[in-house]
């Protein structure tokens, strides 16, 4: 480009490249029309540099049918990887946002729990919730431990004269520290399990809740029958639907509906959820088929009324639905059948 | 300007380092680099593409790999040396020359193209690789079918310009793949004819 001459044709060059390309792609539309064509016959035929210039453009538009080649490419194993690691990709990216999210709303609670913790450290508050199939493990600042099971949700609620634990909804197992001058209690709605130094477990059940004691002894209260009845409330001993000690298991709502005593062996079987275990022996197949769903999202329908109270037996990792499925085709004449993957039905063989 | 394409100016030299640590025989680090390019634009085609530099080294990682066993295979069986050779030979297999040079053709146009505007890429490709007529592209981009013609009269002057300037001639559009590639000599004196067209 050193020729000064050059420099100043280019903008009638462009112009009659730009006229060129004006052409090709009009000729190249669904119609063209007669005026169109005319006018365009007249352009070639008033210059020789109009012609030479058509056609080199009229080359370069049909070059770029050589472009065809990219979707064959893009079609081809290679792009299927590279678009296999794009994903992979926007996974992580995803997958740090939601890290990200989740460190936020950590440091936003502590920076609300901080306050509480550092003024009195009697004072505590904390909202836990676990997923289907998630376990947590709680440790208190009085030392005592929640072990809160799948699907749960839980608000502690910790002051200077009492540690209170309201139950919104699922399992939790408690093992209280000692401390007579705050008592430890469990609030379902009206209903309240309160323990001094102990180890139970509640569970919140179709509006019931169910008590299992391990270790001590715990109060069985229900608020709305305590004033049905007409009893103080400020009386202790009066509130109480109750008492029951280790080794026993009560279902109450008003009142006391069943009381059993566990054998050792049965008792921590009721309590094997602790270890990520289900054990089962001589229940019936609807209560461990229920058992078992509450850790999955696995639907599991039980086709055959008989099935129900088969009495079934069988130890498995909680979670672990397709190995129940898996025994109970195995061992017993039930037919299984996967409706989708999200979906199991149970028949008679 | 295509996101993969400014992903490739970006970071042009680690593809190529990235591609050289794997094939030391610098010739190749041209055409394994074009090649890169072209796989990561086949594929924006297809899907959006979260991290360009990512995705463009991780193709350049893969093409290079791909290039050495290949390389291996056929420095371990030559096929002329196989006995019977004309027999195997396939009639529809292109020469390898013929094919590296419509590659190279290939990645040129492609990184042309990549310059232009997102819609006017569209549009372009729309035509040439979907086929679509102009009536069906105004419908999709939701504009007239006079503007379809200008957008791509308009991609079309600087394709060419832009195709001329990388040292494509008219002769070679045409694009028959045995055209021999001009050297550098031809492609100059080309360019200088065009030059002189001044009125």
């Amino acid at each position: 480009m050193t020729n000064e001459k050059k420099i100043l044709s280019l903008p009638t060059r462009q112009r009659r490249e730009a006229q060129a390309a004006e052409w090709v792609t009009k000729l190249d539309a669904d119609t063209v029309s007669a005026i169109d064509r005319a006018r365009f016959d007249q352009w070639m035929s008033s210059s020789e540099k109009n012609r030479e210039c058509y056609y080199r453009i009229a080359k370069a538009w049909s070059a770029l049918d050589d472009l065809e080649e990219l979707q064959h490419l893009a079609e081809s194993d290679d792009v299927a990887e590279l678009l296999k690691q794009n994903r992979r990709q926007s996974r992580k990216i995803v997958q740090s946002i939601g890290a990200m999210a989740a460190m936020l709303i950590i440091g936003f609670s502590t920076w609300v729990a901080l306050p509480y913790l550092n003024t009195q450290t009697y004072k505590y508050e904390a909202f836990i919730s676990t997923a289907v199939g998630e376990m947590q493990n709680i440790q208190l600042p009085d030392g005592s431990l929640i072990k809160a099971n799948t699907n749960t949700h839980l608000v502690i609620h910790y002051s200077k004269n009492s540690r209170d634990i309201n139950l919104l909804r699922g399992e939790a197992f408690f093992e209280v520290a000692h401390a007579p001058d705050r008592p430890f209690s469990v609030v379902a709605g009206d209903r309240q399990v309160r323990a001094v130094g102990t180890a139970f477990n509640v569970r919140l059940r179709e509006a019931k809740l169910a008590v299992t004691v391990e270790e001590g002894r715990v109060a069985l209260i229900n608020k709305k029958a305590m004033l049905v009845q007409n009893k103080n409330p400020e009386n202790n001993a009066a509130q109480e639907l109750t008492q029951i000690s280790a080794g026993q298991r009560a279902v109450f709502d008003t009142d006391i509906e069943e009381l059993e005593v566990l054998q050792a062996e049965n008792l921590q079987r009721r309590l094997s959820w602790r270890n990520g275990i289900l054990s089962f022996s001589g229940e019936p197949l609807s209560f461990m088929i229920s058992e078992v769903s509450r850790y999955s999202n696995v639907e599991i329908e039980i086709a055959d009324e008989s099935l129900k109270d088969m009495p079934v037996a069988g130890y498995f990792k909680v979670g672990e639905v397709d190995a129940m499925l898996e025994v109970l085709d195995l061992m017993s004449d039930v037919t299984i059948e996967r409706i989708d993957q999200n979906k199991v039905r149970l028949t008679k063989k | 300007m295509s996101k993969v394409y400014a992903a490739f100016l970006n970071c042009e030299a680690a593809i190529r380092r990235t591609i050289a640590k794997y094939c030391p025989q610098p010739a190749d680090v041209d055409e394994l680099t074009h090649e890169t390019f072209l796989k990561c634009f086949a594929a924006e085609r297809k899907a959006d593409i979260r991290e360009p530099e990512r995705l463009l080294l991780f193709a350049a990682k893969n093409v290079a790999l791909s290039e050495i066993k290949k390389k291996r295979n056929t420095t371990t069986d030559y096929i002329e040396d196989a006995p019977y050779s004309t027999d195997i030979v396939d009639r529809n297999q292109h020469d390898p020359e013929q094919h590296l040079n419509s590659r190279r053709k290939l990645a040129a146009f492609t990184i042309i193209i990549a310059q232009l505007s997102e819609d006017d890429r569209k549009i372009l490709l729309m035509r040439k690789i979907d086929g679509m007529k102009y009536s069906q592209i105004a419908t999709r981009m939701n504009i007239s079918v006079s503007t379809v013609q200008k957008r791509l009269a308009a991609s079309l002057t600087k394709c060419t310009q832009n195709m001329i300037a990388t040292g494509y001639t008219p002769d070679e559009f045409g694009g028959k793949a045995d055209s021999p590639k001009p050297d550098q000599a031809a492609a100059e004196t080309s360019k200088t004819e065009w030059n002189a067209d001044n009125d």
